[in-house]
């Protein structure tokens, strides 16, 4: 698993560079997801641009690093694959995040 | 993780691994990269969340003592359907019937939103029939999914 981060302004894009966010690599995501965020204000933009696939292991380990925010800091989600998509319809994930449809459109939208 | 293999003249092939999340994890893209080859079959996206569900469930839940387990998985495509069946030799987790077709609920505050509860629900909602059960201490999960159907 590895996260790039790069810090705009009060917007933290968080770029995941694995393919995959399922039941074997979901902790570590977590971890490193915590460690990226932590104290952070503002507004969090996760970019799943390169993410092919992600299980319920992997979508809980999201909704964990969104709790985590608390109420600092509000987290929106970017560039889903068609099976994440998915995913995230079926669970009505799609209804708790702000989902774009690439990076570019989620940093030009006005913060929620 | 065995090497598959593939019989494409009956569409079907079989595999093994043993039950860990990591096998389980490569062994997920491997079906779904065979099943992304068979012209008939439709339900590759579908496929690899039930069958990524279906096999943490078995890591999880079947060996929860932490043996080294294994799993043996077969796939056939046969006219509109497509049949996966997962056999364990773990714990018989299901046998008392298996988890519930809703999924978590969302109205809830920010910090009590479920991180889990979301497998089974996504087993059910896009196979159309999971049928289980336990013989000589093997579980044996059969998931069917409908082919050239609208998908969900």
């Amino acid at each position: 698993m590895s996260l790039v981060a790069n810090k705009n302004g009060d917007t933290l894009v968080l770029s995941v560079e694995s393919t995959r966010i399922d039941s074997a690599s979901a902790i570590a995501f977590k971890d490193e997801m915590f460690n990226a965020t932590r104290g952070t204000q503002g507004r969090v933009i996760l970019d799943l641009t390169k993410v092919d696939f992600v299980d319920s292991s992997g979508l809980g380990a999201i909704v964990a690093s969104m709790k985590a925010l608390g109420d600092a800091a509000k987290m929106d989600i970017a560039g889903l694959s068609p099976v994440v998509e998915k995913v995230f319809r079926l669970t009505r994930m799609d209804s708790v995040f702000r989902i774009f449809p690439d990076l570019p459109s989620a940093q030009s939208a006005t913060p929620a | 993780m065995k090497d598959m293999m593939p019989d494409l003249e009956h569409q079907k092939f079989s595999t093994a691994c043993s039950a860990t999340m990591e096998d389980a994890s490569q062994t997920v893209q491997a079906v779904v990269s065979e099943l992304r080859s068979w012209p008939s079959v439709d339900v590759a996206d579908e496929v690899e969340i039930v069958l990524a569900e279906a096999l943490t469930n078995v890591v999880e839940h079947a060996y929860r003592d932490g043996t080294a387990g294994w799993i043996r998985l077969r796939c056939r495509a046969c006219e509109d359907r497509l049949v996966l069946s997962i056999l364990d030799g773990g714990g018989g987790a299901l046998v008392k019937g298996l988890p519930g077709a809703d999924m978590p609920e969302l109205e809830v505050d920010t910090s009590n939103l479920p991180e889990g509860g979301f497998g089974w629900p996504l087993i059910q909602s896009l196979a159309s029939s999971v049928g289980y059960r336990r013989r000589l201490g093997v579980n044996r999960l059969e998931i069917a999914f409908q082919l050239g159907a609208v998908p969900a």
